[in-house]
């Protein structure tokens, strides 16, 4: 059994790093060790170059700064939004609260593409075609249904005498959400945000799909583009813009991992 | 007035929904607009002619849509792809997942960096995965057929990302890379829940790995692994990024799955009307898998 279980543990180990070392290595070669038909694991004299390449030309520094604050804005909006909703959906015994649950299971089942076609007929209509602002309407629409679905395992959580109490207090409804809402579901709002900062930040589909001009690319099509025959000559850069991409991210995921794990389950356990 | 009786006094349960209710309604109307209508407008849009164009009319067609599918060989083939894909990449991702979740779980020091490294494909976007294995791939400088070529073993010269034979094995082996870390997540939440005692106790009746398994930990995750493989069959009958932005490179004839099929089909040639239908042969099909599953599902319980 010991034998299996060390050998399973290589083998894990190597199938997940192999790609992601391979990469960082990559990153820091040059070109002529890159194209080199022979076996190069460590470069002899490792570069920052490539790095400084992705970043300064090929659109790659621009297209990062867009993902970055839309992601930002996006998943400030849908925090803010998800928690007062969350609310009333937990309040709620009949329709809102089955209209939701339905609305996160369509958003599950139904491909993202089905409403993507008439969403792109629309968006061009009303000219919020190859617009911020209707990609960042996007995001937050997208991401809303799993946000709302985890704020529900956490308002779960609440005893409801607590927001009762803010209730007999007297309080206005814009204090009950300040003073009540809010700050119980900060943990909550906190897991929705950095997934929904990660989910925005690595979201492909409404950026090839509604943001069309090449100031506007994010660092996901930006990437794509380069991707096969148009980057063959960039496979350096092209890898230390990889890199850079999936820091922030994983640097995110390693703070919400843990909080995220647990939650999933006991949402998916009630829910 | 109702609301000038209560002024002064405490604001009532109701008001106070309510002031919360008026601040949501924008955001209820925003997804009655982007996200319940678009759903509604697209299943209309496959049964009509639509087409990309200024002021071309759009016609009510009936099943027409749905008929040229079935005439559709195109479509027929990237159907199969996309049952093959889901099927094989799904039970793939599963079972590793679970084995990697088991020695996940096992707590001890020296199995964090490889938890760490095995998580990390959830954090990244599908064009930096398909960054991350084309250049693992690349036939002239890639690390696999550098290997293969070193040992003189068949295959080197072989772009395993480019040959027709063997593309969509490949893809299935990153799609496993790309997708096990959502299921071991929730795999090994679902194993820290089992009692340690209960474990203790069966290891003292002298059961083994397998035995322990069987009747002890598979009951224990089968109520989160179910419905997260039905989950998954859906999320891969559907993929999009991940084989748009890898096939986009590397087209191979014939190695569409259904998505990207329907996408380039709207995209590419304006078959609004047509990718619609399509969008709604794959939604049902997904629901189908999934009502397949959840069924021996519930025979299964019904037997216990």
């Amino acid at each position: 059994m010991k034998v299996i279980r060390v050998i399973a543990t290589i083998f894990y180990t190597l199938f997940f790093a192999i790609p992601i070392v391979w990469l960082l290595l990559t990153s820091i070669k040059s070109e002529i060790q890159i194209g080199s038909r022979d076996l190069i694991i460590f470069p002899d004299n490792p570069s920052w170059n490539n790095y400084e390449v992705a970043v300064t030309r090929s659109g790659i520094g621009r297209s990062a700064f867009n993902s970055f604050w839309l992601s930002a804005v996006s998943a400030l909006i849908t925090t803010l939004v998800t928690a007062p909703a969350a609310y009333l959906v937990a309040q709620s015994k009949g329709l809102l609260a089955k209209a939701t649950t339905g609305w996160i299971l369509s958003s599950q089942v139904f491909p993202s593409l089905l409403t993507v076609i008439p969403l792109f007929l629309i968006y061009v209509k009303i000219g919020l075609y190859d617009n911020y602002i209707g990609a960042i309407i996007l995001y937050v629409i997208f991401n809303l249904p799993f946000a709302l679905w985890i704020q529900r395992g956490f308002i779960r959580n609440i005893p409801g005498e607590i927001i009762e109490a803010g209730r007999i207090d007297g309080a206005s409804g814009v204090t009950l959400l300040r003073t009540i809402v809010f700050p119980l579901l900060l943990p909550g709002s906190i897991v929705v945000m950095i997934y929904t900062f990660i989910n925005c930040w690595n979201n492909f589909l409404i950026a090839v799909v509604f943001l069309q001009g090449n100031e506007k690319q994010t660092l996901t099509t930006q990437m794509a583009r380069f991707i096969g025959t148009e980057g063959q000559g960039l496979l350096g850069p092209l890898a230390a813009a990889t890199v850079l991409a999936i820091t922030p991210s994983l640097i995110l995921f390693a703070i919400l991992q843990r909080k995220f794990s647990t939650n999933l389950i006991s949402g998916s356990v009630k829910g | 007035m109702k609301s000038s009786l209560k002024r002064g006094k405490p604001t009532s349960i109701e008001a106070q929904d309510r002031t919360i209710k008026l601040m949501m309604l924008p955001l209820l109307l925003t997804i009655i607009l982007l996200s319940t209508l678009p759903l509604l407008l697209s299943v209309f849009a496959a049964f009509t002619d639509w087409s990309a164009g200024i002021d071309v009319p759009i016609n009510f067609i009936g099943l027409e849509n749905f008929r040229y599918m079935l005439t559709d060989t195109q479509f027929f083939a990237s159907f199969k792809l996309g049952l093959i894909w889901t099927l094989l990449v799904t039970s793939l991702t599963t079972a590793m997942g679970v084995g990697l979740s088991l020695l996940l779980n096992q707590e001890k020091r020296y199995m964090i960096p490889l938890k760490v490294i095995a998580l990390s494909p959830w954090a990244m976007s599908p064009p930096a995965i398909a960054v991350i294995w084309t250049t693992l791939m690349n036939p002239n400088s890639g690390p696999v057929n550098q290997f293969l070529r070193t040992f003189n073993l068949p295959g080197g010269d072989i772009g395993f990302l480019e040959d027709p034979t063997l593309f969509f094995p490949t893809l299935i082996i990153i799609g496993a890379w790309a997708l096990m870390p959502m299921i071991t997540l929730a795999v090994l939440a679902a194993l820290k829940t089992i009692p340690k005692e209960l474990e203790e106790s069966m290891e003292v009746d002298g059961a083994n790995a397998f035995r322990k398994f069987r009747y002890l930990i598979l009951p224990h995750i089968k109520p989160i692994l179910v419905p997260l493989v039905a989950l998954n069959l859906i999320w891969n009958f559907g993929a999009f990024d991940l084989i748009y932005v890898i096939v986009g490179s590397f087209p191979p004839p014939n190695s569409e799955i259904p998505i990207v099929f329907a996408f380039r089909q709207a995209f590419k040639y304006g078959e609004f009307g047509y990718a619609s239908a399509l969008g709604v042969a794959i939604a049902v099909a997904e629901i189908l898998l999934v009502m397949a599953i959840l069924r021996k599902q519930f025979k299964a319980m019904s037997e216990q």
